[in-house]
């Protein structure tokens, strides 16, 4: 799967993308989806909650382990992905860029964002943590 | 970290590596559920390598055995396995392990990779006064086992062991691929008919390879730790670190069957008389949750509102689709159809809905999955 390069990416594999109307989407990669692997639940934060940078909004379960959803920015979350919700990942397998975001934040400072990584950097991290 | 000679064939067919008690070891090659399944129903295979292996010899070596381990070794026919505890004065279980008694020449003790410099250094410790030769054959040697109900055929078509003749819980020594004196256990951590193989550490990774060929006829498949924890954990099998560590009696993990206190004696003996005769505090019991969030090692077990006990184990049992769990419960408690709660707060709101977070356990009993066939 090709990463999007428009995307900031976290040390803790979740991603996050300005958008044109100035909300943030948040999902996790690719990596974290597929190191997951045997997911058993997410747990996601209800519309209108605050979110704040570095702080987890929730969480995603498999069979090994429970890992916190970090979120890259603060702010006030517009929508929730219905298609995540619970325990249905078919989304989050096929698509973890697309059709498997997590939440979309209306951020109270965008420039948040460029803390996390690029995508150059992400990849550069995923190359080391292979050795 | 610490590797087996199968690394290479592991990473060869994509395994997810990760650092098991300090070992470079496959968690899953594809994901928990198939190679859980695979072994239920086929046949998997296990590179269990980084377990250690020790073998005893010399006059005394029956009589020190005996002091190390729970089980009782001296009653033990030439070429049978026996599971144990070693003990530590306390009667805190130091480690489990197989037993394998090659009539009055030789025992192996296999011990978990975590424990194996803690049990060395014990053995070391206790061996004053006994004529007998310990030698660690752990890296001259690699393990692998096949676990399923077509490890029998797959070991048939490679090798000239008699497997209708190798009861459970047997070993015995033979050909396989040609090489001769290959040890061959019909034992396993699975809940599945299986077998162990050891072979030279230089054959292993040839033995992986043409294992899986051949087998593939048969369903077979490379299974991973994640697969094996399920497996166990079904099976109701303890895990060391788990259901087993330094501070619990082996009668709480329910293992009475291979602690032999009428043996004359073993380290720990004393304290375990003691403890059974003060009547137990804690005893493992098995759980099944309603919901979907899995317990985790050290969660709080609640009855009414309040602590009384702790989660060892759990999982989503890839057989029986459900939560199930370990947990130490005190042991007035312990009886099928007991209730308890478990807490999961939960970092976001919305899916968690109040009755979500807080789920039902009920003692039901162990194991979680019996293989059919087997009383």
């Amino acid at each position: 799967m090709a990463r999007p390069d428009n995307a900031r990416y976290q040390e803790t594999h979740e991603w996050g993308r300005l958008e044109k109307d100035g909300t943030v989407t948040i999902g996790i990669t690719d990596f974290a989806v597929d190191q997951l692997n045997d997911l058993t639940f997410v747990d996601l934060p209800e519309k209108g909650d605050k979110v704040t940078r570095g702080e987890a909004f929730g969480e995603i379960e498999s069979v090994k382990a429970v890992s916190d959803l970090i979120s890259p920015v603060s702010g006030k979350i517009v929508a929730v992905n219905d298609g995540v919700d619970g325990d249905d990942f078919s989304a989050l397998k096929k698509d973890a860029f697309g059709a498997g975001w997590l939440i979309k934040v209306k951020p109270d400072n965008a420039k948040e964002l460029d803390k996390a990584k690029s995508l150059a950097d992400y990849e550069k991290q995923l190359a080391e943590e292979a050795h | 970290m610490q590797e087996t000679p199968l690394r290479a064939e592991h990473e060869r067919l994509g395994a997810r590596m990760v650092d098991f008690a300090g070992w470079y070891m496959p968690v899953t090659y594809t994901n928990i559920m198939e190679e859980h399944r695979r072994v239920r129903t086929k046949v998997g295979l296990f590179d269990v390598s980084h377990m250690g292996r020790y073998w005893f010899s010399g006059r005394d070596h029956i009589k020190f055995i005996d002091k190390l381990v729970t089980n009782d070794r001296a009653g033990m026919k030439p070429g049978q396995i026996r599971y144990s505890l070693m003990l530590n004065g306390q009667g805190g279980a130091l480690d489990d392990v197989l037993v394998y008694g090659a009539g009055d020449d030789a025992t192996m003790l296999v011990v978990n990779a975590g424990n194996r410099p803690k049990i060395w250094d014990w053995i070391q410790r206790q061996r004053k006064g006994f004529v007998v030769d310990v030698t660690d054959m752990s890296t001259d040697y690699a393990m692998i086992a096949l676990q399923g109900p077509e490890s029998a055929n797959l070991l048939n078509k490679v090798s000239e062991v008699d497997t209708k003749a190798l009861k459970y819980y047997r070993f015995t020594r033979g050909t396989v691929f040609g090489e001769p004196e290959v040890l061959v256990s019909r034992t396993g951590y699975t809940g599945e008919d299986g077998f162990e193989l050891i072979m030279p550490q230089a054959k292993a990774a040839y033995f992986w390879r043409e294992l899986l060929n051949v087998g593939e006829s048969l369903g077979a498949g490379p299974a991973g730790l994640g697969a094996r924890d399920t497996l166990r954990l079904e099976a109701g099998m303890p895990l060391y670190g788990h259901e087993l560590e330094e501070h619990i009696n082996p009668l709480e993990a329910g293992l009475d069957w291979a602690v032999k206190l009428e043996k004359e004696d073993f380290i720990g003996k004393d304290a375990t008389v003691a403890i059974k005769a003060k009547g137990l505090e804690h005893r493992l019991v098995g759980l099944n949750i309603a919901g979907k969030r899995i317990p985790r090692q050290g969660q709080d077990v609640l009855r009414d509102g309040k602590k009384v006990g702790t989660i060892a184990s759990g999982t989503k049992s890839p057989w029986l689709d459900e939560i199930i769990a370990t947990a130490f419960v005190p042991a007035n408690m312990a009886e099928v159809g007991m209730s308890f709660q478990l807490e999961f707060p939960g970092k976001g709101t919305r899916t968690m809905k109040p009755e979500e977070m807080r789920q039902t356990a009920l003692v039901v009993p162990m194991p979680f999955y019996k293989r059919p066939g087997k009383k």
